[in-house]
C-alpha cells in the first residue's frame, strides 16, 4: 500500500469487528430490528442510508485512515488490554515497553477526533515541526471544507494581532455615517463561522486580544461595536509550542481553563524516513486526497453528540471518580471552618503551598495523593472528563464507559488542569521524579493508586455514604417522621465514626460535607413535617 | 383475492390520492408498490380474510399518514408492514393500526411510535425501549394514556384507565403436550435477568401487563438445575391468596421480583407471574 501513494482507501471490513456478546438479546430490541426486519424489508430510501456508515464508524474509518496514510509514525501510547500485555524492559531505568493485546490507540491523532465528535477544544503542545498544525488542518477536513479553505481560515497567533484582525473590521461606510453604534455592520472573520476552527500558536496572542477570544472559545459568540455574531457549534484545534507560558504572551488562566483535551505531539521515528522521503521525492500531501465518505455533515455531527450523551457511565465508575476527584482540592490548614478548607481558600489568599505544607505534620504526604497537586479540579474539567470518556467509549463502538476509557482518558484532561506540586515527597523519590516532566505519566499514576486505595476500603462493595445518597435521592416525598429521624440519626452516626475512626483526607472531607449537606435535606423536612 | 385486486382496489385508489405529490414521488410510490405488490401475496396477505384489514391500511390509513411524506413513503409504509407482520393474529394487527390512527405520527417519530405501539400491542421485549420513548415524549404518552411515565416502571401498570394489572399471567402450559416447554422448565436469576431452562433450551423470559415473550439464548453452557427447597408450607400459603393455583401444584421455586412473583412448578410445565399487590399475593 505504502509504495502507491495515491491509493489512499478507506476501511472497507469494520475498523473494530464486534464479538457476539451477553448484551447481543437485549441489543437486538431497537426500533431498527422491529421496522426493518421483516417481509417488507428495507425499501428504496432505507437502502440508501443503508450504504452509509453509522456515525462511530465513520470515525474509526477516519482514524484509521489519517494513521494508515496522513501521519508516518504514530505512537500507540492509548493502550487496551484484553489479558495482561508481554512487556519488554530496557535499560537502567526499567523503562517498560509493552506489546497491547487489544485495539490500542495514538493519542495524537485519537483525541483530536474525539475532539472534533464532542466539538469540543483541544490544544497540541510540542517543539517546532512535529505535526501540530497537520493535525489540525485534517481535523478541518473532516468538517467537509478542502484544504485551501482551511488553510485560509486558520488563525495565525503573533504579537501584532489586534481585535480587528481576530474578529473583523467595521464597514468604513457605515462607521462614517451611522448616528448610532448598531448602525455600524461588521465584516466578520470567515473563519468565525467554520466548524472546525484552528489558531495556530494561540500563546503569541496579545493578552488584551486573547479576552476577546475568550469570548468567541468560551461563549461561542464575537462581539463588536456592539454587535453581536453568533458562531456555529465547532470544534477547536490550538497549537502552541510550550505549555509553561512561554510563549510571547502569557496565556490568561481563563482561557487555559477552557481548553478540554491537551495532546502532546511527539518526536518523528527516523526509522520512517524513507517514507518522508518518498512524499518529498513525489511532492504527495494527503490532505489532498482525504476522502469524501470522510466528511461529517452538520446532521451526523449532531447525531454523534446524541449518540456519546447515551453512552452510560456506570454508576460504579462515577463513584471511583468522586473518590479521586475529592482527594485533590482538600487543604486542612486552609481555612478555619470546614466548607473553607481547600487549596483554592489559600490560593485566594495567596498563601503560599510549602507554608502550610509545614503544618500538615498529621498527614502521610507520600501516601496521601492531594499533596502531589496544588489545586483541585473545577467543575468543567468534570465535564470535560465524562464527555471524553464516553466519546472513546463511543469510538470503540461500546454503550457503556469502562474503567479503562477513564484511565485512558484522565492524563489528557487533567494534563492543563491539575498542577504538580513539585517540592511533594513523591517527586523527591528517585523512581519517581520522571514524573516531574512526563506529566501523563504522572496522571495515570494518580488515578492508579487512587483505585487501589478505593479497592483496598472495599468501597465498591459497601460505601454508606453513596447507599444514604440514594436513599435521599429517590426523594423526600412519603417519608415519614420516624424515618426522617432515624435517617438523620444514622447521619449522626457515620459523621462520628468518620470523625473518631479516620485521619481528616479529602475523601472525609468530602464524605462528611456530603453528610451535612443530607443532614440540613432531612432536618428542614422534618421541621415542615412538624409543623403541618 | 388476486394481485389485479389488490392493483385496481388498493394500489390504484392510494396513488391517485397522491396526485399533487412531484412526479418522481408518486414514480417512486407507484414502482415500489408493484414490489410490495408481490411480497403481500407471497406472504399470503391477499387472502380473503386479510381484506378488510388492507383496505383500512391502504384506503384509510396511508392517505391520511403519508399525504405530507411524499419522499419517505416506500420506507413508511414498509416499517409499518414490517411491525404488522409480528402479529400472528388479524385482530392483534387490527389492534396495533387503531392506536396508530389515534397517533398518527411524523417520518421521524414512526419508528418510536411503532415500537410502543408494537409493545403495547403484546411484545414484551421492546418494554424498556418503549418506555424510553415514551419519558421523552410526553404528548404521545398522553394519548396513549400514559399521563404518568413513572408508573410504567411497574411492569403491571397499564395506563390511567385500567391501571394495575392484578390477575396471573401463564406461560407454557399444564401439560407437556402441545405446551410451550418440551421439559419441566425451571428459573435462572443472572445479571438481573429472569433465564428459563427447559432441558436443553434457555430463554430470556420478558413478562409485563401487555404480554410475554421468550426470547431464544444460546445453549452453550450446561447450566445446572438448582436443589429442590421444601416450599410446601408456601404453596399452601398461595393457594389460600391466589385462585389461580390449583389443587395437587407443586411449587418448585419462587422468584421474588420488586413488583411480581415469579413461580415455577414440580408438577406442570408452565410458569406463573403473580403481580403483587402491597406486600401479599
Amino acid at each position: 500500500m505504502k509504495n502507491d501513494p495515491f491509493n489512499f482507501r478507506i476501511s472497507s471490513s469494520p475498523t473494530r469487528p464486534k464479538r457476539h456478546n451477553r448484551d447481543k438479546a437485549q441489543q437486538e430490541f431497537d426500533v431498527a430490528d422491529l421496522v426493518n426486519d421483516g417481509p417488507f424489508g428495507q425499501p428504496l430510501a432505507g437502502d440508501e442510508t443503508e450504504q452509509q456508515s453509522p456515525p462511530d464508524e465513520k470515525l474509526r474509518q477516519a482514524y484509521f485512515w489519517i494513521v494508515n496514510y496522513a501521519v508516518i509514525s504514530p505512537y500507540y501510547d492509548i493502550e487496551y488490554n484484553t489479558h495482561t500485555p508481554q512487556p519488554f524492559t530496557f535499560g537502567g531505568s526499567r523503562a517498560e515497553l509493552r506489546l497491547p493485546t487489544d485495539q490500542s490507540y495514538s493519542s495524537f491523532i485519537l483525541l483530536p477526533l474525539l475532539t472534533f465528535a464532542t466539538q469540543r477544544k483541544c490544544l497540541f503542545i510540542g517543539g517546532p515541526g512535529r505535526g501540530k498544525t497537520a493535525s489540525a488542518l485534517l481535523m478541518g477536513l473532516l468538517a467537509g471544507d478542502d484544504s485551501k479553505t482551511v488553510r485560509r481560515n486558520m488563525l495565525h497567533g503573533h504579537p501584532q494581532m489586534t481585535v480587528a484582525d481576530l474578529l473583523g473590521n467595521p464597514l468604513p461606510k457605515d462607521l462614517m455615517q451611522a448616528e448610532d453604534e448598531a448602525d455600524i455592520r461588521i465584516s466578520w472573520r470567515s473563519w468565525l463561522k467554520q466548524r472546525v476552527k484552528i489558531i495556530d500558536e494561540y500563546n503569541r496572542i496579545p493578552t488584551r486580544t486573547q479576552s476577546a477570544l475568550l469570548s468567541v472559545l468560551g461563549d461561542n459568540y464575537a462581539e463588536m461595536f456592539n454587535q453581536i455574531y453568533e458562531c456555529p457549534p465547532a470544534a477547536w484545534y490550538l497549537t502552541a509550542n510550550d505549555d509553561q507560558g512561554g510563549g510571547t504572551y502569557p496565556v490568561i488562566e481563563a482561557l487555559k481553563d477552557r481548553i478540554d483535551v491537551v495532546v502532546q505531539a511527539l518526536t518523528f521515528n527516523p526509522r520512517f524516513l524513507d517514507e518522508l522521503l518518498m512524499r518529498v521525492e513525489q511532492n504527495i500531501d494527503p490532505t489532498g486526497f482525504f476522502p469524501e465518505d470522510l466528511h461529517f455533515s452538520t446532521a451526523e455531527m449532531e447525531q454523534m453528540q446524541a449518540e456519546i450523551k447515551a453512552i452510560k457511565l456506570p454508576d460504579t465508575l462515577r463513584r471511583r471518580l468522586e473518590y479521586f476527584v475529592s482527594q485533590f482540592e482538600f487543604s486542612e490548614f486552609s481555612g478555619d471552618s470546614f466548607e473553607y478548607q481547600s487549596k483554592d481558600t489559600s490560593r485566594l489568599a495567596g498563601v503560599p503551598r510549602h507554608f502550610l505544607a509545614q503544618l500538615e505534620s498529621g498527614r502521610d504526604r507520600l501516601a496521601d495523593l492531594g499533596c502531589q497537586t496544588t489545586n483541585g479540579l473545577s467543575v468543567r474539567s468534570l465535564m470535560s472528563l465524562i464527555i471524553y470518556a464516553k466519546a472513546l467509549a463511543y469510538f470503540r463502538g461500546n454503550s457503556a464507559v469502562s474503567l479503562e476509557d477513564i484511565t485512558q482518558i484522565i492524563p489528557f484532561v487533567l494534563h492543563s488542569h491539575l498542577h504538580q506540586d513539585p517540592d511533594a515527597p513523591l517527586f523527591a523519590d528517585t523512581d519517581y521524579k520522571t514524573f516531574l516532566s512526563d506529566k501523563i505519566g504522572w496522571l495515570r499514576y494518580l488515578f492508579k493508586e487512587s483505585n487501589l486505595a478505593f479497592d483496598l476500603q472495599g468501597l465498591n462493595n459497601h460505601d454508606s455514604v453513596a447507599e444514604l445518597k440514594a436513599q435521599l435521592d429517590q426523594g423526600l416525598e412519603q417519608v415519614s417522621e420516624r424515618e426522617c429521624q432515624a435517617r438523620l440519626q444514622k447521619i449522626e452516626q457515620l459523621l462520628t465514626s468518620l470523625s473518631q475512626s479516620n485521619k481528616l483526607s479529602g475523601v472525609i472531607h468530602s464524605d462528611a460535607l456530603t453528610l451535612k449537606y443530607m443532614h440540613q435535606r432531612y432536618s428542614n423536612y422534618l421541621r415542615w413535617l412538624q409543623s403541618r | 383475492m388476486t394481485p389485479q385486486w389488490y392493483e385496481t382496489e388498493l394500489l390504484k385508489p392510494l396513488l391517485a390520492s397522491f396526485k399533487h405529490w412531484p412526479t418522481e414521488d408518486q414514480e417512486q410510490l407507484a414502482q415500489y408498490g408493484q414490489t410490495l405488490g408481490e411480497t403481500l401475496l407471497q406472504y399470503g396477505w391477499l387472502q380473503s380474510e386479510q381484506q378488510a384489514l388492507l383496505q383500512q391500511i391502504f384506503l384509510t390509513i396511508l392517505p391520511r399518514w403519508l399525504a405530507s411524506h411524499p419522499e419517505q413513503a416506500p420506507s413508511l409504509i414498509s416499517q409499518l408492514l414490517n411491525t404488522l407482520a409480528r402479529f400472528p393474529t388479524i385482530t392483534s394487527k387490527q389492534n396495533l393500526l387503531q392506536r396508530f390512527e389515534q397517533c398518527l405520527p411524523t417520518a421521524e417519530n414512526t419508528g418510536n411510535t411503532l415500537l410502543v405501539l408494537s409493545w403495547l400491542n403484546g411484545l414484551a421485549q421492546y418494554r424498556t425501549t418503549a418506555i424510553e420513548v415514551l419519558q421523552q415524549q410526553p404528548e404521545l404518552a398522553a394519548t396513549l394514556g400514559f399521563s404518568s411515565t413513572q408508573a410504567l416502571h411497574n411492569p403491571w401498570w397499564q395506563g390511567d384507565q385500567l391501571q394495575l394489572k392484578t390477575t396471573p399471567v401463564e406461560v407454557g402450559s399444564m401439560s407437556w403436550l402441545g405446551g410451550r416447554f418440551d421439559d419441566l422448565p425451571w428459573i435462572e436469576y443472572s445479571n438481573e435477568q429472569v433465564i428459563i431452562n427447559a432441558g436443553a433450551r434457555r430463554w430470556q423470559l420478558f413478562v409485563d401487563a401487555f404480554g410475554t415473550h421468550l426470547h431464544p439464548l444460546p445453549t452453550t453452557e450446561l447450566h445446572e438445575q438448582p436443589c429442590d427447597d421444601d416450599l410446601s408450607q408456601f404453596t399452601l400459603q398461595l393457594i389460600q391468596f391466589n385462585r389461580y393455583l390449583r389443587a395437587g401444584d407443586r411449587v418448585k421455586q419462587v422468584l421474588e421480583l420488586p413488583h411480581s412473583y415469579l413461580l415455577s412448578f414440580k408438577t406442570s410445565y408452565r410458569l406463573l407471574i403473580i403481580p403483587k399487590q402491597g406486600n401479599r399475593l
